[in-house]
């Protein structure tokens, strides 16, 4: 019987209560990350590292809608119109065709067209055409002359237009709003849809524009694809299987050798292994990135999975102890029958220390699924990053980070492991049953 | 054998047959969506920079520009966190890159052990003049008379001011005999506006501060230079750190702490975001002058397109010549070890004539060179660029010490100020004193203390200086 | 019966090759650095002992020497307390067991840098979930204190303040009359769990109300640590006194005790059942077989985990750099933050390695010392 067992009588109910609530109050506490992270990568940016005005804006993104062209859609609020003597604000249908861009700039496409100072998508909003078929606002930078039917645009330009409406000064404050799209959720222009004229937009009052929950899993795509999820992922599993397989072999081989076979000095090497764990990484940081560079291995991945097919102390103490642990018996007889220690090993100790194997596979595959100072420094080209370096680097971008697609590209880093997590305890705990001979 | 050996003995092969055919990807076959159909006849080559996001983009049209205009090279780019300890590694280990984008700081550490290229000779052959630049900007990439890097984006500093905050406040500035039409002219003149613009609440907590030296953070060793002080004198060889008018820009920072209080104002910066954050202290409207880089309204604007600010050259104490900017850039440079450093060197050219005007303009910067061409203005978002790019060009603006030794003395700096900044005048010596007796204790031991620092923090550096030039001269002398 | 050396040799033959070139190597080269002047893009230069007398002198090096001693001297036995238990809570069969082996573990499975910047939201004292909690605490306290006692006009007790008597009496009455409950233990454990809870409260509210009489206490004007920006609960006079911000970074790491807890839970199955049952029979209750059982069987694994957490608290690096840097004021620059700008930041490799081997050296004392302390006390069952 083993010490699970003695549990197997349930305590005392109101023990029991008091433990749930330890444990419920802990759990909550350490479940907090997980529900922070899954709850920002939900939300849009400007609402992710904002002090929270209520519970429920802590949880959940709001954004705004209202009715644009009969339909009722997700807008975002551009600017505020205030129309005064001096300032009139019409609606308007333009006789000709112009580039958005004229909007907004105060030169022409001749202009733009000429000088590389403008990337390439702002260049596509910038040429998307205003055909007679739409409407503008001449507000501000262009402006509309009722007398003439002229529209001024900002570019200088002038053509003729036809009124649809004009916007009254009204008590409310008046907003330009535009019809928001998913993929704005990657704009570095908060708040905007960055000059799109083929999108729906009105002049509303403010109360026709209403607040909702806003729930924004195109984080994801956007963020997966920025970290390139399909490769760092190829990437960091080759890494894993190699350093796992790796990491268990050799440590049950040499915690066998230490633990079950004698020669000379072994107690002495057994006392270093355990020194080397006490070596700070900065003692040999340098050096060994000077051998490897001696070995030509800078710039692969070997130096990240060749040492542990060599053995790594901390797994080998682990083993060993609880190899130690285990029934001699077994392995006399199964010596005296004539098998050698690597069936030994193989046959005899490995099915009784399935624990303690599966905790170490666990483990390494954990702190390789995690390691970013290694791949940072000998990985150099994209292609090869892992999940973990391409997760740094997004976050330690130079112009802002953009925390909503952060926290999706840490959910879809950490959802592996927790999947793993959860079936690696159930071999835990069937492990421990099956090796019902303890005791 | 038994099988078991025979099964190890194959995983073992398995595994070595794995690392051998596992190699270093080639530069030629990253980022295969880019390349153009002439990839493979033309030669690759790698260049490692910084940046990351917008800024990344920007850096990219500049490559993809020179890649689409001619056919001879492709150049990668290869964004590396940490670009210069991952170059200085990559040097040492005799396998650079063939291009590397670092910040000025590194170039001296860089330029000393010869881990750059000196480019002298490719600027006089391509006709590169030092004229075209901007002095202090070229002066950042040179080290004993040569010149081992380029700048690419550069940074310059003034004042932003809240327009909204003064507007606000127009009566009381008058009051003041102070004119809420425009910013202040002289330090003496920004510590009153700062008093006339701070609001507080009922229980005496701040609400706005007209201006704190502690924002944004970046600049603390700068503000000894609006003083007229210096921190190296390179014609002695000596540090000055503790130089009178270093003591008396300390005192002035000091007074901000005492002013207002060390404690509460805590509480007040504790809420304060980035520079890239809504929470920011000036985007929020919680300090209504601020000391910022030219990259700081497209943040604004970012963060609150329609706020109305002013940005002027940041105001000098009385008597010192103006107007002062602290200069720095990201600079461009070849590595030592570099396999085609003419091809290298075309890149680098393109990266200061057209390729310079591309970049600076979408990172919304000014260009580091006199003259820049007249288009580079159309459709700037930076509508205060003139203000940078005057103030940059004053003979008065400064760079830091040219000193390798430089990133350990700006953190005994940093250290220093916030020392200063937090330091506590022990009520053992304040016993018994009220008001201005009082005041002027502490202002008497307050002055004590920052003297005490600052020559600690010279004596502390003098000797880093003294002992490298020693080790340095013992290296000459072993290998003669 | 042994096969003779060989096997042994050929078994540990892989770890030999890693002890000699991936470890002894770098050990060595690393000590030879330690007295070199060596900036990173020149060769070494050998200039004996003065690295070692620098960083004696050094006072940022005793700074941070000092905060990660403190750090480590607080944070592992906290952490060992806190894992043991928490694989004793775990061991128990409670509902959803399974469920909650994986919540305790999902720090370490999210990302470093996602955790990090949780915590600084935790911390802010503006608007961070600690201060709320911390100042929500007295003000509900507060609260119920009011609906007992008159806090604030003349009077002091309420008439609802004789409600509170009800704990002590029916205690009382449990403990005296054996009659009733002689044959429903659970009613009276129950009865009494109920009267403790109720005695807790009327102490609580009288402690509260009391406070508020006597003294200028004001629980909405409570100043809240500023845990990450700076301040410190000792007075300025005491040297190297640790800050808010050092106690935050502690607060996190208890964060981490999930992976001991686990790795506590695998061993705290291995204890054997015969060894309750004889307590049992002893009459011995859950505190004392926790202490006299359970906590002797899993010495091994306790003493290993906090000579583990000693070195790893030693080396503490990702989560103070992120989170602050070493600020304010360098008060919670470890000594690996140190190494690591010594190396990268003012390229003084020579100077840094010296400056790991001190920390070596510290870490293998404390070990020692560690190993020595445990002597009569972890016991060593079937070796």
């Amino acid at each position: 019987m083993r010490g699970a067992d003695v549990t197997e009588k349930r305590p005392a109910w109101h023990q029991s209560m008091i433990i749930h609530a330890i444990l419920a109050v802990g759990g909550l506490f350490f479940l907090m990350p997980l529900v922070w992270m899954i709850v920002t990568s939900l939300k849009p940016l400007d609402q992710t590292m904002r002090p929270p005005r209520s519970v429920a804006e802590a949880f959940v993104g709001t954004g705004n809608r209202a009715m644009l062209g009969g339909r009722d859609c997700d807008v975002v609020l551009e600017r505020e119109i205030t129309v005064g003597p001096g300032s009139p604000a019409w609606i308007v249908r333009p006789g000709e065709a112009f580039s958005a861009g004229e909007l907004r700039l105060p030169f022409g496409p001749d202009t733009w067209q000429k000088y590389p100072v403008f990337n390439k998508a702002e260049l596509a909003l910038m040429n998307a055409p205003v055909t007679p078929e739409m409407t503008v606002l001449a507000y501000d930078r262009n402006r509309f002359d009722p007398g003439t039917g002229t529209l001024t645009l900002c570019s200088g330009r002038t053509l003729p237009a036809t009124p649809v409406r004009q916007i009254q000064p009204s008590a409310e404050k008046l907003w330009l709003v535009r019809e928001w799209r998913p993929e704005d959720t990657d704009q570095k222009e908060i708040g905007s849809a960055g000059g799109d004229v083929s999108r729906a937009w009105d002049v509303l009052p403010e109360s026709a524009i209403r607040t909702s929950v806003r729930l924004i899993p195109y984080n994801y795509v956007a963020a997966l694809s920025r970290i390139r999820f399909g490769r760092s992922l190829l990437n960091t599993l080759f890494l894993c299987v190699m350093v796992v397989t790796g990491t268990v072999i050799s440590s049950m081989l040499v915690a066998y050798g230490f633990a079950f076979l004698e020669f000379r000095g072994r107690d002495l090497l057994f006392g270093i292994t355990m020194a080397t764990m006490m070596i700070p990484f900065p003692v040999v940081m340098i050096p060994i990135y000077l051998l490897y560079r001696d070995l030509g291995w800078i710039g692969s991945f070997k130096p990240l999975w060749v040492t542990s097919w060599f053995g790594s102390a901390f797994f080998i103490f682990l083993l060993r102890q609880f190899f130690l642990g285990l029934p001699k018996d077994l392995l006399d007889a199964a010596r005296i029958d004539g098998c050698s220690e690597l069936e030994i090993l193989w046959n005899v100790v490995v099915p009784l220390s399935r624990p303690a194997i599966a905790m170490v596979a666990l483990f390494t595959f954990l702190g390789t699924w995690k390691d970013f100072l290694g791949p940072l420094i000998y990985l150099n080209h994209q292609s090869q990053f892992t999940l973990s370096l391409s997760l740094q680097a997004f976050a330690s971008e130079h112009g802002g980070t953009p925390w909503h697609l952060l926290m999706a590209a840490s959910t879809a880093f950490s959802l592996p492991l927790i999947v793993l997590f959860f079936l690696a305890m159930r071999v835990f705990i069937r492990g421990i049953a099956m090796t019902g001979l303890k005791g | 054998m038994r099988r078991i050996h025979a099964a190890l003995a194959a995983l073992i092969a398995c595994v070595v047959l794995v690392g051998y055919f596992e190699t270093i990807p080639s530069l030629e076959s990253s980022d295969a969506a880019r390349l153009p159909e002439d990839a493979a006849r033309r030669l690759h080559l790698s260049y490692w920079e910084k940046w990351g996001s917008f800024e990344r983009d920007a850096c990219q049209a500049m490559v993809d520009d020179f890649n689409q205009n001619q056919h001879e090279l492709f150049v990668h780019y290869i964004n590396t966190s940490e670009v210069n300890r991952k170059a200085m590694l990559a040097i040492m280990g005799g396998d650079p890159p063939d291009v590397v984008g670092l910040w000025a700081p590194d170039v001296l550490p860089f330029a000393e052990a010869a881990a750059l290229m000196p480019l002298d000779e490719f600027m006089a052959r391509a006709g590169l003049e030092p004229g075209y630049y901007i002095d202090s900007y070229l002066e950042l990439g040179r080290y004993a008379g040569k010149t081992y890097a380029l700048p690419t984006t550069p940074s310059s500093v003034a004042l932003f001011y809240n327009k909204e905050h003064f507007r606000r406040k127009a009566d009381a500035l008058r009051a003041a005999g102070l004119d809420p039409g425009r910013p202040p002219a002289t330090i003496e003149e920004l510590d009153r506006y700062a008093a006339v613009l701070n609001e507080f609440d009922e229980n005496g907590e701040p609400r706005v501060m007209g201006f704190l030296p502690t924002e944004p953070g970046w600049f603390n060793s700068s503000w000894i230079y609006y003083f007229g002080g210096g921190l190296y004198d390179p014609d002695t060889g000596r540090m000055t750190a503790d130089a009178p008018e270093n003591v008396r820009a300390y005192k002035w920072i000091k007074r901000y702490a005492e002013t207002y209080g060390r404690d509460k104002l805590l509480q007040f910066r504790s809420g304060f975001g980035t520079f890239d954050s809504p929470l920011n202290a000036f985007i929020e409207g919680k300090v209504s002058m601020e000391m910022q880089g030219v990259w700081f309204p497209n943040f604004i604007r970012r963060h609150r397109p329609h706020m109305e600010f002013g940005v002027t050259p940041f105001p000098c104490a009385e008597g010192v010549p103006g107007p002062r900017t602290l200069i720095d850039a990201d600079v461009i440079a070849i590595p030592r070890g570099c396999r085609h450093p003419e091809e290298a060197w075309k890149f680098v050219l393109h990266s200061q004539t057209r390729g310079l005007a591309i970049l600076c303009r979408l990172h919304g910067k000014h260009m580091p060179v006199k003259n820049p061409p007249a288009w580079y203005r159309q459709g700037h978002p930076n509508l205060e660029l003139d203000v940078f790019q005057a103030v940059a060009a004053s003979p008065q603006a400064f760079v830091y010490p040219r000193l390798s030794l430089w990133k350990e003395y700006n953190d005994e700096l940093s250290r220093a100020f916030e020392h200063v900044w937090n330091w506590l005048p022990p009520e053992s010596e304040l016993a018994g004193l009220d008001g201005t007796a009082r005041e002027a204790k502490v202002e008497e031991l307050c002055e004590r203390e920052i003297v005490r620092t600052l020559q600690r923090v010279n004596t502390t550096m003098q000797a880093r200086l003294d002992s490298k030039i020693a080790y340095d001269r013992l290296r000459e002398g072993g290998t003669r | 019966m042994s096969r003779g050396p060989l096997a042994g040799y050929a078994f540990i033959f892989p770890w030999l090759i890693a002890l000699v070139a991936f470890v002894g190597y770098p050990f060595v080269a690393g000590f030879y650095f330690s007295f070199c002047d060596y900036p990173p893009l020149k060769s070494p230069l050998f200039v004996g002992t003065s690295n070692y007398t620098e960083l004696l002198r050094d006072h940022v090096f005793q700074r941070s020497m000092a905060t990660t001693l403190t750090y480590a001297s607080v944070a592992v036995p906290l952490g060992v307390f806190l894992a043991v238990s928490l694989g004793m809570a775990l061991n128990t069969h409670v509902r959803g067991q399974s469920f909650y082996r994986v919540i305790f573990y999902l720090p370490h499975l999210v990302p470093t840098v996602v955790v990090a910047l949780l915590w600084l939201w935790i911390f802010n004292p503006h608007f961070g979930l600690l201060n709320a909690l911390l100042g929500a605490i007295p003000r509900a306290i507060d609260m119920l204190a009011e609906v007992f006692f008159a806090l604030d006009s003349a009077g002091f007790l309420r008439p609802w303040a004789a409600l509170l008597l009800a704990g002590p009496l029916l205690a009382a009455a449990v403990k005296l009359l054996p009659g009733p409950f002689s044959r429903r233990p659970r009613l009276r454990s129950l009865l009494l769990s109920a009267a403790a809870a109720w005695i807790a409260v009327g102490v609580v509210s009288l402690a509260d109300a009391l406070l508020r009489w006597l003294t200028p206490y004001n629980p909405s004007r409570i100043e809240l640590p500023g845990w990450l920006t700076d301040g410190t609960p000792f007075p300025a006079s005491v040297p190297f006194a640790p800050p808010w911000a050092l106690w935050a970074l502690i607060l996190m790491s208890m964060w981490g005790v999930g992976q001991m807890a686990v790795i506590y839970l695998a061993k705290l199955q291995d204890v054997p059942v015969d060894l309750y049952e004889a307590a049992d029979i002893d009459g011995a209750g859950w505190w004392r077989k926790a202490w006299h059982v359970t906590i002797p069987m899993i010495s091994p694994v306790i003493l290993f985990n906090a000579v583990m957490g000693i070195i790893g608290a030693m080396q503490v690096f990702a989560e103070p750099y992120i989170m602050t840097n070493g600020g304010p004021e360098d008060k919670t620059r470890m000594v690996a933050m140190f190494i690591y700008d010594q190396a990268f930041q003012y390229q003084r490799i020579g100077y840094a390695s010296a400056v790991a081997w001190v920390l070596f050296l510290v870490i293998v004392i404390l070990t020692l010392l560690t190993f020595r302390i445990s002597r009569g006390h972890v016991y060593y069952a079937g070796r």
